[in-house]
């Protein structure tokens, strides 16, 4: 409807004034309730590897009657060690070296948004940020979503901008300069009352500085030289997803696959189960499993023999052929009509024996879990 | 998956109905029963047909034409009264409850002229000088009738009250005054049947409405039969004598309370009822005694 008539307001204003007649909360059909949420993560990595403090705060405010303000604020602490690159052992068998001095990194970003409510139609514009010494990020990111058939079809089509400059602490002044550029497509469909999917593509582009500055990699005949990786990426990514409440078991099951590709030679698939009930008492709990498997970037190698004639050559471990299976678990308590409180932990096993293909080696097989507790309040 | 919870009852002289979507009836049973509750509690303050309410008290000020201070509820509904006798050319006005005596529900035949002027002259919103929370009546022998305001009312009121104790998805009707809690769990609007003022078993028109209310007003739900004519229980403060124009109207508003004085004022404004509504621009259906049909929703069918 266009603007109101003076009538129509007249009525409306002199209702408001009635009393029980409308509250905030009585718009839990509209979606724009004030909220709050913050969650702490700690992630750690056997063998004294790295260990990950992640603190996070996200906030939306309604200010008018269709448009959400989102502001997000995420610091990050990291400490252990890290591989900086892999030497050939005596025995023939490549080890990794890792950084011998304990690392203490932490790094803040933060980010500042609206969500635009229009009849079927909801858009969302975000701009973030993260300034470090030996890192800068500005972002931009936009999305439009689209409800149809009485909001069961949702499509949604989204772009981010990212341009980051990368240096290190032995050079901090030495930016280089990469952006990157992600585009989404997706649709979710609500089949029944019981059911879901939900499918999804994504193409993402980067140019520019695409190494680590802190890795390294070992050649045989020269000795060692610094992370070389293409300075073009183009990532191509397809997921679905599927959930469904089984009746007989009063449970929903959820599944997700995705799978991705790209120009390095790095293909990835992953399946991730998840079980999930409602308890009396608000309660929600889930579990599940995913299995993971990547093959190797064309560049990499554990250890090289010769220099490659076309100067890309990288050890990174998350280059690596390898694959991992991991479990997760969550418990979720709904407390009042405004708060809840999550618990969810992830245990996840990487294993050079779970590979799709490529190379890689069991040196850098570990163990990852994470633990997060988020509280959040809605009004 | 939550089921659909249906409480129905009894108030304001119709059948009504709380319907709620929960896990169990447990909880819904008492959400419901609250929110009737309020709808009851409505009733028996506002009634005209019993001595302990505080409409009857109003009125027994009225008849003598004094001044008494309201509660701030009853300033609210005076408040509102105000604005719809304001925007409605001095039709929508609570003061017609003096012309009770004419038309009684035990009334067989037409009151005379002679009784209509003496009651007229003891109507008009302008008689009365209300300054919150003082009520003064400028004129013996006046009287308010509540009944075009406090159903709506009370619609919006249970729906809020429902909400705030948690539920998302259900309705609350009151005698086909609907005002929505939230739709379907999975989004699907509510299907709103009107009913035809002609026909009993036919629809005037289907509204889909997953928020907001809808509410309907009608000659053919509470009328006098007189010498074989229908008499619609509106009656007109300026002549005294029900109108005659729409067969009925629906309105759909955020609030049931808007929707319903929108819907008594399209009836009061007889055949300028159709144009009124335009000019206020909320989505309506009329069918005028010609069973002619117009409005937002009418295009829709054709």
């Amino acid at each position: 409807m266009a603007a109101i008539s003076g009538k129509l307001a007249a009525l409306t204003a002199a209702a408001m004034a009635l009393p029980g007649v409308h509250t905030r909360a009585a718009d839990l059909t509209s979606p724009n309730p004030f909220s709050a949420e913050a969650s702490h993560l700690e992630y750690s990595e056997s063998g004294s590897r790295m260990s990950v403090r992640v603190n996070q705060a996200t906030g939306t405010l309604p200010v008018t009657d269709n448009v959400l303000l989102v502001g997000n604020y995420i610091q990050d602490v990291m400490s252990g060690a890290s591989p900086i690159f892999n030497a050939p052992g005596a025995g023939g068998d490549p080890h990794q070296v890792l950084t011998g001095a304990s690392v203490f990194d932490r790094r803040e970003a933060e980010d500042i948004g609206g969500v635009l409510f229009a009849g079927d139609n909801q858009f969302t514009l975000r701009q973030g940020w993260s300034l470090e010494n030996d890192y800068k990020s500005i972002w931009t990111s936009i999305e439009a979503r689209r409800f149809a058939n009485q909001k069961n079809t949702t499509f949604a089509v989204g772009a981010a901008f990212n341009d980051d400059g990368v240096s290190s602490h032995d050079a901090p002044h030495d930016y280089r300069t990469r952006i990157k550029r992600d585009f989404f497509a997706g649709v979710t469909q609500i089949i029944n009352e019981r059911s879901l999917f939900e499918v999804s593509l994504a193409y993402s582009y980067s140019n520019g500085y695409l190494s680590d500055p802190y890795k390294l990699v070992f050649v045989q005949s020269t000795g060692l030289l610094p992370d070389a990786r293409p300075s073009q990426r183009r990532q191509f990514a397809l997921t679905g997803k599927y959930l469904a409440y089984v009746p007989a078991i009063d449970s929903a099951f959820q599944v997700v696959e995705s799978l991705s590709t790209d120009n390095w030679g790095l293909r990835s698939g992953a399946l991730e189960v998840q079980w999930k009930k409602e308890l009396p008492g608000e309660w929600l709990v889930s579990a599940g499993g995913r299995l993971y498997s990547q093959s190797s970037a064309d560049f990499y190698k554990v250890v090289f023999q010769t220099a490659p004639g076309d100067g890309l050559h990288s050890s990174d471990y998350r280059m690596a052929a390898f694959g991992s299976m991991a479990w997760l678990a969550s418990v979720t308590k709904q407390i009042g009509r405004n708060f809840s409180v999550q618990f969810s932990a992830e245990r996840s096993y990487r294993r050079y024996s779970l590979r799709s293909g490529g190379t890689g080696f069991d040196g850098d097989d570990y163990l990852w879990s994470f633990y997060l507790a988020t509280l959040r309040a809605q009004f | 998956m939550p089921g659909l919870y249906r409480y129905p009852f009894h108030a304001m002289g119709s059948r009504c109905e709380i319907r709620l979507y929960a896990e169990s009836d447990d909880e819904t049973a008492a959400i419901a029963r609250l929110a009737a509750a309020d709808v009851q509690r409505l009733d028996a303050k506002y009634s005209s047909y019993r001595d302990d309410s505080v409409a009857a008290a109003i009125n027994r000020v009225g008849a003598g034409g004094g001044a008494i201070e309201v509660d701030a509820e009853t300033a609210g509904l005076l408040d509102y009264a105000d604005t719809c006798f304001e925007q409605s050319e001095g039709l929508f006005d609570l003061t017609s409850g003096a012309l009770r005596e004419a038309w009684g529900a035990q009334c067989t035949a037409l009151p005379d002229a002679t009784l209509l002027e003496r009651l007229l002259e003891r109507v008009g919103w302008d008689k009365l000088l209300w300054s919150r929370p003082r009520l003064e009546f400028g004129v013996r022998g006046m009287a308010l009738d509540f009944g075009g305001v406090v159903k709506e009312y009370a619609a919006d009121r249970a729906a809020v009250i429902c909400l705030e104790a948690g539920m998302k998805h259900g309705l609350v009707d009151l005698g086909g005054d609907i005002k929505i809690i939230g739709p379907h769990p999975d989004g699907a609007p509510w299907s709103v049947g009107i009913q035809h003022p002609r026909q009993a078993d036919a629809v005037m028109a289907t509204l889909q409405v997953s928020r907001g209310a809808v509410a309907t007003s009608g000659d053919y739900e509470r009328y006098l039969a007189i010498d074989g004519k229908r008499y619609c229980h509106i009656l007109s403060p300026r002549t005294g004598m029900p109108v005659e124009g729409l067969a009925g109207v629906s309105v759909f508003a955020d609030e049931c309370i808007v929707a319903g004085s929108a819907t008594t004022i399209a009836m009061l404004m007889e055949e300028r009822g159709p144009s009124w509504l335009d000019e206020v621009g909320l989505p309506h259906v009329w069918m005028d005694k010609e069973q002619r049909v117009g409005g937002t929703y009418a295009r829709l069918d054709r």
